[in-house]
């Protein structure tokens, strides 16, 4: 017999968390789910050990991540139960067969064993992941993400000690560029792809949406002075690729219109965040494409409710704004999932979420300017260069995709079929968005229109022994953290 | 390639590709193979081309690796244990009896 929560949380990052503690201030009895060992999501992430334990991680991630602790221990204390290590590899609406009072299905993945769980709501927080950079050369060993290498260093207090070249856009360039440097990592370069300074000039509504937060504007500027006192070469790039026979070498781009090239052991590359969507994919509620954003979200109202009465999403997962606002996002689904079961009103509800609603208003008014500033360029968003790979995991190229494009074939679906792009280990999440795109600029139609590759449960790796033992109910798995 | 800051974390023995390797407590395998200087993780079924970690938190699955016998972990979600061990995973995957 399995056990109903009142709601379920997908997620301990900061909207998961935020969400579970005003949840928990209205009497509601709140499940969290989440895939590491500790509370934190990627933002903050081991915050707890390194906070307490390890200055010199601390002193590099700085005071914004170090405050990430205060919401952590907010967490620890609200009464949740907190379920670490923990895989969710479906949402599943169940009303609609059988039990209206438990209408949600959640599949989990726990020490090896596989089982169903039951909730009345649910908020899938499942936050960002960072947007696939097809360039030449991008999958040598050697060349990770930007968020990889402050992934390293917040888990492992990990640091390169080889001249690193960070290439890119987007605020985490500037982020871990300066972590680094505080940690004392050896930096070659800093490479811009995307020009900000020029976009900013192009766009008469990037520096009104720049005001809406000063104080977010004055901490960019200080990462660049940062750089800039260090002494680390940064320059405005194009045509970026990457060498080398077994692992990266070097890097090549034009700077001012001059080829250039540069010894690089270590490469760093980041074109933005985009929604973790692939658990809300399959749990098959609306999705759409943000064209601001260029990325696909759930369809969701103010409160964060979907398509799904009672599934509701919160935080970057539901669109990237940023931990902050995250935060306040997952303060206002928890006030709308505790009226939805009946814990409070309409009005005490509206009443609580007002100044939330003013707060996250003015974080999407500056979203606009770093939407505008750092808009990955088009090569990244829909590459056209033959041969280039975008499916990273069955190694189909952007020649491949054009040929069944030639040959009329119906879109990213199909694709998968002819060319099985999309159907290795990753299951799309690397080119899924790309593939789209490639689609929309050749059919001469929208991304939306074109849509995502269909995205089946289980959405993470289950062993055919886990998925066969799921007919067995077992002992509930103990949560170890919260009252 | 990656170098350790001053760490409290006790020290783990593992071992890969047959050879004693040393990680932190609370390390990742992944992490614990990058800071031992290993940059390829895995090669691919298709091509054979050598590949490594790109996101660290479980999206990319470039990481794949063979962890005491069982092919298809991803390297980047599994932590580290005492005696842990680890291979490179050549091409697809193989079932194991």
């Amino acid at each position: 017999m399995s056990e109903v929560v009142e709601l379920a949380i997908v997620g301990a990052g900061p909207a998961g968390m935020s969400a579970a503690v005003a949840a928990r201030e209205q009497g509601v009895e709140v499940l969290v789910l989440d895939e590491q060992a500790a509370p934190g999501g990627q933002i903050y992430r081991n915050v707890e050990a390194v906070a307490s334990g390890r200055p010199g991680a601390a002193h590099a991630l700085g005071e914004d991540y170090r405050a990430g602790a205060a919401l952590v221990r907010a967490f620890r204390r609200c009464g949740a139960r907190h379920m670490p290590s923990t895989a969710v590899w479906e949402i599943g609406a169940v009303a609609r067969r059988q039990d209206a009072s438990a209408p949600f299905e959640l599949g989990i993945l726990r020490s090896g064993s596989a089982k169903f769980m039951r909730a009345r709501c649910v908020i899938a927080a499942t936050g960002a992941q960072e947007r696939a950079v097809p360039i030449p050369g991008a999958t040598l060993p050697g060349v990770m993400s930007v968020g990889a290498a402050q992934t390293l260093l917040k888990s492992s207090g990990l640091v390169p000690d080889a001249p690193a070249v960070i290439a890119g856009s987007g605020p985490l360039v500037y982020v871990v560029a300066s972590q680094l440097l505080r940690a004392g990592a050896p930096l070659r370069a800093v490479l811009f792809t995307a020009a900000p300074a020029a976009r900013i000039r192009r766009r008469p509504r990037a520096l009104p949406a720049a005001l809406a937060m000063p104080g977010a504007l004055r901490k960019g500027l200080a990462w660049r002075r940062e750089m800039a006192r260090a002494g680390v070469e940064t320059l405005d790039v194009a045509n970026l690729a990457l060498d080398g026979v077994d692992r990266v070498e070097s890097v090549c781009f034009t700077h001012r219109e001059r080829s250039r090239s540069m010894p690089a052991p270590l490469v760093l590359l980041h074109e933005g965040v985009v929604p973790s969507v692939h658990l809300t994919l399959a749990a098959q509620i609306e999705h759409a494409w943000d064209e601001r954003q260029h990325a696909f979200r759930p369809a969701r109202d103010q409160w964060g409710n979907t398509s799904e009465p009672g599934l509701l999403v919160a935080g970057d997962g539901a669109g990237i704004l940023g931990a902050e606002a995250a935060m306040v996002a997952g303060r206002v689904a928890a006030l709308e999932a505790a009226h939805r079961l009946g814990k409070i009103d309409s009005r005490r509800r509206d009443a609580l979420a007002r100044p939330h609603h003013a707060s996250l208003a003015r974080h999407w008014r500056f979203r606009e300017f770093l939407d505008i500033a750092f808009e990955p360029d088009e090569t990244v968003l829909r590459p056209s260069r033959p041969g280039l790979v975008v499916c990273r995991c069955e190694e189909v190229d952007v020649s491949e995709i054009d040929r069944v494009l030639a040959h009329g074939c119906l879109g990213p679906n199909q694709a998968k079929a002819f060319t099985r792009c999309g159907m290795g280990p990753c299951q799309g999440r690397m080119c899924g968005t790309i593939v789209s795109e490639i689609f929309a600029k050749r059919r001469r139609t929208g991304v939306g229109e074109v849509g995502h590759y269909r995205i089946r449960p289980p959405v993470k790796p289950l062993t055919v022994g886990e998925l066969a033992a799921l007919g067995d109910t077992g002992p509930e798995p103990a949560a170890t953290e919260g009252a | 390639m990656f170098r350790r800051l001053p760490d409290p974390a006790g020290r783990i023995p593992f071992d890969f590709e047959g050879e004693p390797f040393e990680a932190r407590a609370g390390d990742s395998v992944a992490a614990a193979l990058l800071a031992n200087r290993v940059l390829t993780f895995r090669t691919t079924p298709v091509s054979g081309a050598p590949r490594g970690p790109w996101c660290l938190i479980g999206n990319c699955h470039e990481c794949l690796v063979e962890i005491d016998g069982e092919p298809n972990r991803q390297a980047c979600m599994v932590e580290v244990r005492a005696g842990m061990r680890v291979r490179r995973q050549r091409g697809a995957r193989v079932v194991p009896d």
